[in-house]
């Protein structure tokens, strides 16, 4: 199933980032990626598009409801994270679209159609 | 599951992420004991090729304590995390000595 795309999920180390779920799709002219990013607001996360490549970096402060203490489940967890991830296909990158949805990062990621070079015969 | 679950004096507070689903689409009830989050995410278009999200159509159960009043539970529901506050039923009385 990953043939198709490479994830460098270990470029970054993963000892204090939490990595934050992603589905992809192929929908055919474009990929449609949904990363979680529950507790985000768009000003707290960052992309960068090469033309092969996507990374995504979100960091938010924590947030313990005032006059709470934790009694269950991680600490602080899902504070920051930092994602890469690789396509075969050439990205269009002047087209790539990112809304915000329930807490779901949706990045369209439209694929460059194929150019081709005529041969000319002299 | 992936509950996250704070405690104040007055109330428990109980949070779960559930990204990508509408408020609509969320149940949320009290079967006997147990506190029961039903919910669906609408699926996109094309072939899936990587997946880590949770499953779309999800269900999750927390067991409750005897010292929760029930009838009292209320829900929140924002940008993909479900907050639930769930208040003790019994309330401690101080006495203070003057």
């Amino acid at each position: 199933m990953l043939h198709n795309l490479m994830l460098a999920r270990s470029f970054y180390g993963q000892k204090t980032k939490q990595n934050a779920a992603t589905d992809i799709y192929d929908a055919g002219d474009h990929y449609l990626l949904q990363l979680e990013a529950v507790g985000f607001d768009k000003e707290d996360i960052s992309l960068e598009v090469t033309s092969n490549s996507i990374s995504i970096e979100g960091k938010k402060e924590s947030l313990t409801p005032e006059g709470y203490t934790l009694k269950y489940g991680n600490r602080g967890s899902t504070n920051t994270f930092q994602r890469l991830f690789r396509f075969r296909e050439t990205l269009d990158t002047e087209n790539v679209q990112a809304t915000m949805e329930n807490g779901l990062l949706n990045i369209t990621l439209p694929k460059r159609a194929a150019r081709r070079i005529p041969i000319t015969v002299q | 599951m992936s509950f996250k679950i704070y405690e104040s004096q007055e109330n428990y507070l109980v949070q779960t992420l559930v990204p990508g689903t509408d408020a609509e689409s969320l149940h949320i009830s009290v079967e006997r004991s147990t506190l029961v989050i039903k919910g669906k995410r609408k699926l996109p278009e094309g072939k899936l090729l990587v997946g880590e999200l949770p499953e779309s159509d999800f269900k999750k159960k927390l067991q409750l304590d005897q010292n929760i009043d029930v009838d009292g539970i209320t829900a929140k529901y924002q940008n993909g995390l479900l907050s639930l506050t769930l208040p003790k039923r019994a309330k401690r009385i101080e006495i203070k000595v003057a």
